[in-house]
């Protein structure tokens, strides 16, 4: 997939590896008979992949024995190959925008629980943006309009009163899901899938649910920093090519 | 001497980041959105340093490159890629159409400052 050529390159711009653990799945995934075991068996040596997969196949209960390759093979089985796509698009799409937060805004943000965190209730930014390629997908963020200021005034270096006008807000959140989303697709590109990618749209809704791309899997990311709560929804149709 | 930075993004948002990254330093930030507006900025502002997005409206930052690198009177200006797009594949292309340096968007002003003053002798401003 990457040759030396690609790998000199790298290092001399200093490009950051692509997760192994992610390379490993898409690489597995990609192949035309993939080993249900090897894939459980890379998806069980990674706690969070693992929460992630027994989340998204209803088998996140407290109760539930610990999880080990039985049950991530099991979880696996009934909910198909698909998912492992979500849970390594996923994984790149975390690391992103955890990456941009901490470098852009020197904001430390972290993974939570979907239920450890209030949904939007009222009106709130969607900003969107659509991939197509080796699979199709959507990618939203959602966040409060002050969310979105707070963010817009750390991007930009200034108080969050000299926000004039809801322009710098929506051009600074639009620029940071560009960030992240061009990321997350070099990513994938590194690991296989590439795709391109659409300009991002910003819009303001009520509508909490997630937008669904057609047959497509999706999950919904949350994250808490100690200034904003966000929600990344991410929907992926693996086999659209 | 006071250097010229061509500033190519179709974010003012980034456009602003740079702008403030450079604004401790003897040097003017001229601004573009996409490419066309770029090589019209690069011909007429000769600028000592150019730094480049890929994916713009009207004009990519390839395209741009790609027309800078085969215009005589402006294939000698540094480029600095400035973008989120970091697949090896794509940024092995880019490499070889001839650019100084490739950064990848998220990024701290330090990086930027410390990759700019490779290419181009950047010096602090004088105190007033």
């Amino acid at each position: 997939m990457l040759d030396f050529d690609t790998e000199m390159i790298a290092r001399r711009f200093g490009l950051d590896p692509v997760p192994e653990s992610v390379v490993h799945l898409t690489r597995l995934i990609a192949s035309q008979n993939a080993d249900l075991g090897a894939v459980a068996s890379v998806i069980t040596q990674d706690s969070m992949l693992t929460d992630r997969l027994l989340r998204l196949t209803q088998r996140g209960d407290k109760n539930e024995p610990p999880a080990d390759a039985a049950a991530v093979e099991a979880a696996l089985m009934r909910s198909g190959l698909g998912i492992v796509f979500l849970l390594a698009m996923g994984d790149l799409l975390m690391r992103a925008l955890i990456r941009t937060f901490r470098i852009m805004l020197d904001s430390q943000l972290k993974p939570v629980l979907p239920r450890e965190v209030a949904p939007i209730r009222n009106e709130h930014m969607v900003c969107e943006v659509n991939f197509r390629g080796k699979v199709a997908g959507k990618i939203q963020l959602r966040l409060t309009e002050e969310t979105g200021r707070i963010l817009a005034a750390r991007m930009l270096g200034v108080p969050e009163a000299s926000l004039s006008s809801s322009v710098e807000k929506d051009d600074a959140v639009t620029e940071l899901v560009n960030v992240v989303a061009g990321n997350f697709l070099s990513n994938l590109a590194d690991a296989g899938l590439p795709c391109h990618l659409a300009a991002p749209t910003l819009y303001r809704t009520s509508e909490f649910t997630m937008r669904k791309v057609p047959r497509g899997v999706s999950e919904r990311l949350v994250f808490r920093s100690p200034e904003a709560k966000l929600f990344l929804d991410i929907s992926v149709n693996p086999w659209s090519e | 001497m006071t250097l010229k930075v061509l500033s190519v993004d179709d974010s003012r948002t980034i456009r602003l980041i740079v702008a403030r990254a450079f604004m401790p330093y003897d040097c003017v930030v001229i601004e573009a959105a996409n490419g066309e507006e770029g090589l019209a900025a690069a011909a007429r502002e000769k600028p000592d340093l150019i730094l480049l997005d890929i994916t713009m409206p009207i004009m990519d930052g390839v395209t741009m490159l790609a027309r800078l690198k085969a215009d005589d009177a402006l294939k000698e200006m540094p480029v600095i890629m400035l973008t989120a797009e970091s697949g090896r594949e794509n940024v092995l292309h880019i490499s070889k159409l001839g650019i100084h340096d490739y950064l990848v968007k998220p990024f701290r002003a330090e990086q930027l400052i410390e990759k700019a003053a490779r290419v181009v002798p950047l010096q602090k401003k004088a105190a007033a």
